[in-house]
């Protein structure tokens, strides 16, 4: 069956507030389109988007959206930035790499729970896996990770994080098992050459388990 | 199997602003791609910038030499980066410091005065995997990573990142995930005998996602 955007976009309604959406991809443009799609749903549904974007992969976002033919400048997004340089975005946040997770987590949850005090965002986490590779010891990925489930169920935001499997799988402390047992949603993005699959492996939603949806580069550049 | 021009203009649509990574296993790959974006500068009239780490342009032009190609690479313009011996037309000297941080400031400074200087310019990039090899801290690592990315989308060149997969792979910090994922075109060269076998397998054209082309050498000079 093909993804249609109604289809998708109905499915991203019925996503409770609260939610964390985690969406693992194994394929060459899937963060990419995702990203997009995301955007494209909220401003179509007139919410507020919120961007957390880590060693600039919004840039890279956003260059590689431009190389697919699609001119985007997320000059509506509110964008919380760590570490890189490349502004992209409304930038209402900023924080250094610090190699001392808890002063970081301090500093997001400030900035984030402020944000998300003005309303209901998507928001979307970019790069958390650059992030993750920063990290030495168990101790400073068990911090970060008990702050992500700190924010489950939080009503402001329907959260979507994109993981780059290969980029995350070829870490030392990789975030995925931990962050599919905290996820409410699990998305895989597979497949090749531009023809893309979306599985779920968890859902409340249970007529989507166990079915696998057709996903073309070529169609969702149109929607 | 693919005439030459077949093939270039295959290359045209690969746009500016590009970064094509293409990944090869030990053969004359990289040897007969040097040469083939060589001739296809000229083809199109293009001036060539090699960025040529730790002599790996002078392996390249023995390599030829021993296949019976004679190329002294004149009409390069050459970016050279560690190594001493001069291949081709070398307009720059980056010193290499093995403070990566200290390298890629002068490499940013220098490099971008060199592309600043030419119009539209195919840029191949020789021996990364050696300048990762460096690296010592995911802190560097990430510097690198950054640097090259925040070239993806510069208009003013289309650029080749040839990469040896095995060494690349076996080095502590492996660039190939976040290679893979920063590039928009990612080729895989296999060798045969006496020809090579172009795959695309990342793409942002879409008629290019997926599509195989077969060189012989002999198409470009190997008798």
């Amino acid at each position: 069956m093909e993804i249609t955007k109604e289809r998708l976009f109905r499915l991203i309604d019925r996503t409770p507030f609260g939610d964390l959406v985690l969406i693992e991809d194994d394929t060459s443009y899937g963060s990419v389109i995702a990203t997009y799609v995301l955007v494209k749903y909220a401003r179509e549904k007139g919410m507020k988007i919120m961007i957390d974007d880590s060693l600039d992969m919004l840039f890279l976002v956003k260059m590689q959206l431009k190389l697919l033919g699609i001119n985007e400048d997320f000059s509506d997004v509110f964008v919380i930035k760590t570490g890189g340089k490349m502004n992209v975005g409304n930038v209402v946040g900023r924080i250094p790499l610090e190699p001392e997770p808890v002063i970081y987590l301090n500093r997001y949850e400030d900035i984030a729970n402020k944000v998300f005090s003005e309303g209901k965002y998507i928001n979307i986490v970019l790069g958390f896996e650059r992030l993750f590779a920063f990290f030495q010891n168990s101790n400073e990925f068990y911090t970060v990770i008990s702050s992500i489930q700190g924010f489950l169920g939080n009503k402001s935001r329907k959260a979507f994080y994109i993981i780059d499997k290969k980029v995350a799988s070829n870490l030392e402390f990789n975030p995925i098992p931990e962050l599919e047992e905290i996820a409410t949603t699990l998305v895989y993005l597979k497949g090749e050459y531009g023809k893309g699959k979306v599985l779920f492996g968890k859902t409340s939603f249970i007529e989507l388990l166990g079915k696998e949806y057709e996903a073309s580069l070529e169609r969702i550049l149109q929607w | 199997m693919e005439s030459l021009e077949e093939v270039f203009r295959l290359i045209d649509k690969i746009k500016f602003g590009e970064i094509a990574l293409v990944e090869y296993r030990r053969s004359f790959i990289p040897e007969f791609m040097t040469l083939g974006l060589l001739y296809y500068g000229k083809s199109r009239g293009l001036p060539v910038i090699i960025d040529d780490n730790f002599d790996s342009l002078h392996v390249i032009q023995k390599h030829l030499e021993f296949l019976g190609i004679n190329e002294d690479f004149r009409d390069v313009l050459v970016v050279k980066t560690g190594g001493k011996r001069k291949v081709g037309n070398v307009v720059k000297r980056i010193e290499f410091v093995s403070e990566p941080v200290i390298y890629i400031r002068n490499y940013e400074e220098e490099g971008r005065a060199v592309f600043s200087q030419v119009e539209n310019s195919i840029n191949i990039v020789l021996g990364l995997e050696r300048l990762f090899s460096f690296v010592s801290s995911v802190s560097e690592f990430y510097t690198f990573i950054l640097t090259i990315q925040s070239f993806l989308g510069d208009d003013r060149r289309k650029a080749f990142y040839l990469v040896n997969k095995d060494i690349a792979s076996s080095i502590p910090f492996n660039p190939l995930p976040e290679l893979e994922r920063i590039a928009t075109t990612v080729i895989e060269a296999t060798p045969r005998p006496t020809s090579g076998i172009f795959t695309f397998k990342k793409s942002p054209s879409l008629d290019l996602f997926g599509k195989k082309v077969e060189i012989s050498g002999g198409e470009l000079g190997w008798k």
